[in-house]
Formats: structure tokens, sequence, C-alpha cells
């Protein structure tokens, strides 16, 4: 099984992207949450027990900034492993820098069009599931 | 990315068969590029820095990452890209032969935005840089740096 957290604060864009990947890949399961704080506890929640990765990969789709998020994220010895991918409406190049500085493993551009966000979540699933070597995921 | 849309690839890696593998890989996607190619980890930073004969490169929008070479390791190279003011925010992937847990552990550790293992078989290698071409540049948003 692959673990996504999904941080997500728009209820239709979550269950869309919980769909699409139940329809492509049903060895995902996506575990959403709608704000950071809720993320952390998520996070968290285990931190004693050494193998419990709660994510393999992280998706963060919020309307309002995640660059304290995305530094929470990567600045946490055990958390920085899991990569990160912002979902973002914003197209602004200083703030795809700031999250890429932040060491974001992705920055995306959420599309208006319902074809490009599928096109976007086969993708998603095909890098990081199928062709990349995660750290939580032994082959 | 340049004004003409052009994505500068550099591919930091010291087996001559494998950059001719990665070349011909890439050339089958649909994405103008140009590859620039370092041989060891040494050289890569001359190249990122600007330094010597390398004071015209242009600052790759993605850089493709082997672990093993002389002089200096890919671990090595990566730890200074990361630590590096401007240079920072560049998408690193790493394409290595190394399987082990713990080289995949230190690549992530020290920001590595995706770790690779070279396929032995080459449509596998074919289908893996296809991967990348289609989630890094059709896909994703790379961070504009000022070259």
């Amino acid at each position: 099984m692959r673990n996504i957290l999904l941080v997500e604060d728009t209820i239709t864009d979550g269950q869309f992207i919980k769909q699409t990947f139940s329809e492509i890949n049903k060895y995902v399961n996506i575990e959403i949450v709608n704000n950071e704080e809720t993320a952390k506890k998520y996070l968290q929640s285990n931190p004693s027990f050494q193998n419990a990765i709660m994510a393999d990969l992280i998706i963060i789709d919020l309307m309002n900034s995640c660059l304290k998020f995305i530094e929470f994220i990567k600045s946490d010895s055990n958390l920085r492993r899991i990569p990160v991918i912002i979902l973002s409406s914003s197209s602004d190049n200083e703030y795809i820098n700031n999250c890429c500085s932040l060491f974001a493993n992705a920055f995306i551009i959420k599309p208006k069009e319902k074809e490009r966000f599928i096109e976007i979540i086969n993708a998603i699933d095909n890098f990081w599931f199928k062709q990349t070597r995660l750290s939580s995921i032994p082959k | 990315m340049n004004k003409d849309n052009c994505i500068n690839i550099l591919l930091v890696e010291d087996s001559p068969g494998d950059v001719e593998l990665t070349r011909e890989a890439l050339s089958h996607g649909n994405i103008i590029h140009q590859l620039d190619v370092a041989c060891d980890g040494e050289e890569a930073l001359s190249f990122l820095n600007k330094q010597g004969k390398y004071c015209n490169a242009q600052t790759p929008d993605l850089i493709l990452l082997d672990l093993n070479m002389p002089r200096k390791d890919g671990l090595e190279v990566l730890k200074e890209i990361r630590t590096h003011q401007k240079l920072k925010s560049i998408p690193v992937i790493i394409l290595t032969t190394s399987n082990s847990e713990l080289d995949i552990f230190k690549c992530y550790d020290n920001y590595a935005n995706a770790y690779f293992v070279k396929p032995v078989d080459l449509n596998e290698f074919f289908d893996t840089v296809a991967a990348i071409e289609d989630f890094w540049f059709n896909i994703a948003t790379l961070p504009i740096i000022a070259n």
C-alpha cells in the first residue's frame, strides 16, 4: 500500500483526487486533512515507533501560503525524507522559488480543466509510485 | 528556464556509455533541451559555479546526478548545491546504479528531489527517462533561477 497524506482545504478537490487515484491505482490509500495543524498531528502521531512512516508522499493543496508547513516537514529529521508535492493555483515565480528553496520536492500549478487534473494525478502516480525509489518503500 | 523555452539539463555522470544512453533517451521525448555533461563531482561544481572554462555556462533547470563518481561523489555535490544560496532550489534527480537503502536515505535527507535506480534493461531505462521528462517538464513547474 502507498499512503498519501493530502492536505486539502477544498472538499470537492479532495474527493476528486481520491476518486481519481482509486481508479488508476488500487494500492493507494489517501488520508485527507484540511489544515496544517491536523497534518502535523497526523505526521507526529507515532514518532516513538521508528518504522511508523505515516505517509509515503505528502500533497499540499491549500489556498494560503504553505511555506511554514514545508519548512516544518523539511527541517524534521524523520519527516524530511517524505516527498512533498505542492499543488497550487498560484503561478507566482517568487512563491514557486520560495517553495523550492525550502526543498518542496515538486511544484505543480493546479489546473482548472478536469482532463489536465486527471493527467497530473496519473503523472504523480507514475512518477512517484511506479518509477521513483522512495525512502519509505524498500523494493 | 530560458526565454526561448529551451530547458537546460546538466547530467553529472562518469560513464560515457550511460551519458550516451541518457542523451538518446532524452532525445526521444518532445522537450526542446540542451544537455550539458560533467563527468565527475568536481567538474559539476565548476560548471555550476561558472569557474574557468565554464564562465559562460548556463545555470541548469534540472540536474541528473549520479552517485558513485571519482574525485567528488554525487552526495557531496548534492550537499553543496543544497547549501548554495542561489543554486539550492534547482531540482536534483539522483540517477544511480546504487540500490542501497542507506544511499536512498542519505539523498532524501539532503533534499534530493527524487531517487532512481538505473534500470539495467534498456526499455526500462528509456521509460525512466521518459517519466522524468514528463513529470518535470509537462507536469511540474520549475523554479526560475537567475543565470
